[in-house]
């Protein structure tokens, strides 16, 4: 691929930032991940980090601005490399008032029902992007026009670890206990981030998500199961895609 | 092990954190000024990484239940051993029992307290670094046990530096084969200028605005933490909001509000404002060191 005009700036001492045309694009995800997976495979000594349309090389020690550009430009041009398949991770959530403190105000407010809003929410796959603001929290793309709710103005005290909210034209999951802005319409048992893991997050940028609706016995069922250590893997939930 | 008779107002044990799980959400976390939790580490003859208690603003009184050496660097917080007074920046014997007390604070904002070998407390994802949603610590309070390497304090001759050695906060001398003096670059503390470089989106400002960033002078509000500083004065903008970006300690954000947010050591790792400034690593352990009131500029 490689077909984007990149920009090339110093940000800090010890890092460069690399952007693209500033929009939200499966083409653009797919061509960062893939001059990321170039550089990793090369000999330069970085830590990655990317988002919508920006690619960030932390080095540990101060940097040769020109040089490690002009290197880099070359690698752009590379021919692309060989990257992993795709996880999709299935995300069971129950939407239902006595988990989610927000979803009958948010139906109200997005003027429809909460099967509506289920169904909607769960028909199609979601996109991961980048995990960011918080250890665990994916940046997910595809939420559908039908379900975008403005942050509240006045944030949350507590969104409790797991709940599944909507913000502007986001949705995603708190994967821990914290004040947020976002709407709470479900809460899923799946931990998203667990440091003690291997891996410490269960998708990468690239993978894709689902949720499915569940009920409170079901519920209970996975939390059960995984805090006896259930693997994803065990359950059902993460298969690979092409 | 030591013992936590007081909590402090915000005590942590730092390193130099997390630096390669930013891809993953999680912060970088560490020592607020890397510089006097490097010092403290390079007299005791530890590894630069080796863990160390942060004290803010008011520090923790403390009881060594095992012998070690222990250094303490940065905020000078009138620390007193067993009713003595001690010198900051200096490698100073501990005996079971000893007691370490402090008092009022003399200049800065946060001591940091090195030991022996480093505290051993729990490593999570390749760092000591207290952080809640990694390791489980908000903070350390009264009552809290952290363990400490056993080591033979006799076999410890401590770390001779060269005379020629500089670190950016002090200067050391070498005065015999087996002491040395440390004296505090009091600049470090006092000085209210920051070194910048612009950041991705500084040339969105118009020169006007340009101009007034790195003219002003600003000041630090009560809203600052390890997750960020914000300063009182405001910069009215009508800057483009940005896409979720990636961000750093020491980036500077402007808020469609006008309000200006230095990020620190347990910042998120991405923002929505646009980054008009980055701090240098110095600037951002220099800031580290002021509190709420303390003036601040910019210089590129």
């Amino acid at each position: 691929m490689s077909a984007f005009n990149l920009s090339y700036k110093r940000f800090g001492e010890h890092a460069i930032l690399i952007e693209w045309p500033s929009r939200i694009e499966p083409d653009i995800l797919n061509d960062i991940l893939d001059f990321k997976a170039k550089i990793l495979q090369s000999y330069l000594s970085v830590h990655c980090v990317h988002a919508y349309q920006s690619l960030t090389l932390f080095f540990e020690k101060s940097i040769q601005f020109d040089s490690i550009v002009k290197r880099l430009k070359e690698l752009y041009r590379l021919s692309s490399s060989q990257r992993r398949d795709s996880n999709q991770l299935t995300i069971p959530v129950c939407y239902q008032p006595e988990y989610a403190n927000d979803l009958i105000n948010y139906c109200d407010e997005v003027n429809l029902s909460i099967d509506e809003v289920i169904h909607i929410h769960t028909q199609k796959e979601y996109l991961v992007y980048f995990i960011g603001f918080l250890p665990g929290f994916l940046y997910l793309g595809g939420l559908s026009e039908k379900l975008f709710l403005p942050r509240k103005e006045n944030p949350s005290k507590e969104l409790l670890a797991g709940s599944v909210a909507i913000g502007g034209e986001q949705t995603g999951i708190y994967p821990q206990t914290s004040p947020g802005g976002w709407h709470v319409i479900g809460r899923t048992p799946l931990s998203l981030f667990a440091p003690d893991a291997d891996p410490i997050c269960p998708v990468v940028a690239g993978d894709y998500v689902r949720f499915v609706s569940i009920n409170h016995d079901e519920y209970q069922h996975y939390e059960k199961e995984l805090k006896q250590g259930a693997s994803l893997v065990s359950l059902g939930l993460i298969e690979k895609i092409g | 092990m030591i013992e936590l008779l007081t909590s402090g107002v915000l005590t942590t044990v730092q390193d130099l954190g997390r630096l390669t799980y930013r891809d993953s959400g999680v912060p970088v976390s560490g020592a607020m000024d890397t510089n006097s939790a490097q010092l403290a580490n390079r007299l005791l003859g530890n590894k630069m990484n080796s863990a160390l208690l942060e004290m803010s603003l008011t520090a923790a009184n403390i009881k060594f239940h095992q012998a070690t050496k222990i250094a303490m660097t940065g905020a000078d917080m009138s620390p007193q051993l067993n009713g003595s007074p001690i010198e900051m920046n200096a490698v100073i014997d501990i005996q079971v029992n000893d007691i370490l007390q402090f008092g009022q604070l003399k200049f800065g904002a946060r001591c940091y307290l090195g030991v022996k070998g480093g505290f051993q407390t729990e490593e999570v994802l390749g760092s000591r670094s207290d952080y809640v949603s990694v390791n489980g610590v908000f903070k350390r309070k009264k009552g809290d046990y952290l363990p400490l390497v056993k080591r033979d304090p006799k076999r410890d001759q401590g770390h001779i530096l060269s005379s020629k050695e500089r670190l950016t906060n002090t200067e050391i001398d070498k005065n015999d084969s087996d002491h040395f003096l440390v004296k505090v670059n009091k600049d470090f503390f006092e000085s209210e200028t920051l070194n910048v470089l612009p950041g991705p989106e500084f040339e969105q400002l118009p020169q006007s605005l340009q101009e007034e960033l790195l003219g002003n002078t600003f000041t630090v509000s009560a809203q600052n933490n390890r997750m960020a500083y914000q300063l009182n004065e405001a910069l009215h903008n009508s800057l483009k909001p940005i896409l979720t970006s990636t961000v750093m300690p020491g980036t500077v954000q402007l808020t469609p509000a006008g309000k200006l947010i230095i990020l620190m050591r347990d910042c998120q790792t991405t923002g929505g404002y646009p980054r008009i400034l980055q701090l240098t690593e110095s600037a951002i352990n220099q800031l580290a060191q002021k509190k709420s009131g303390d003036r601040v500029s910019f210089i590129i």
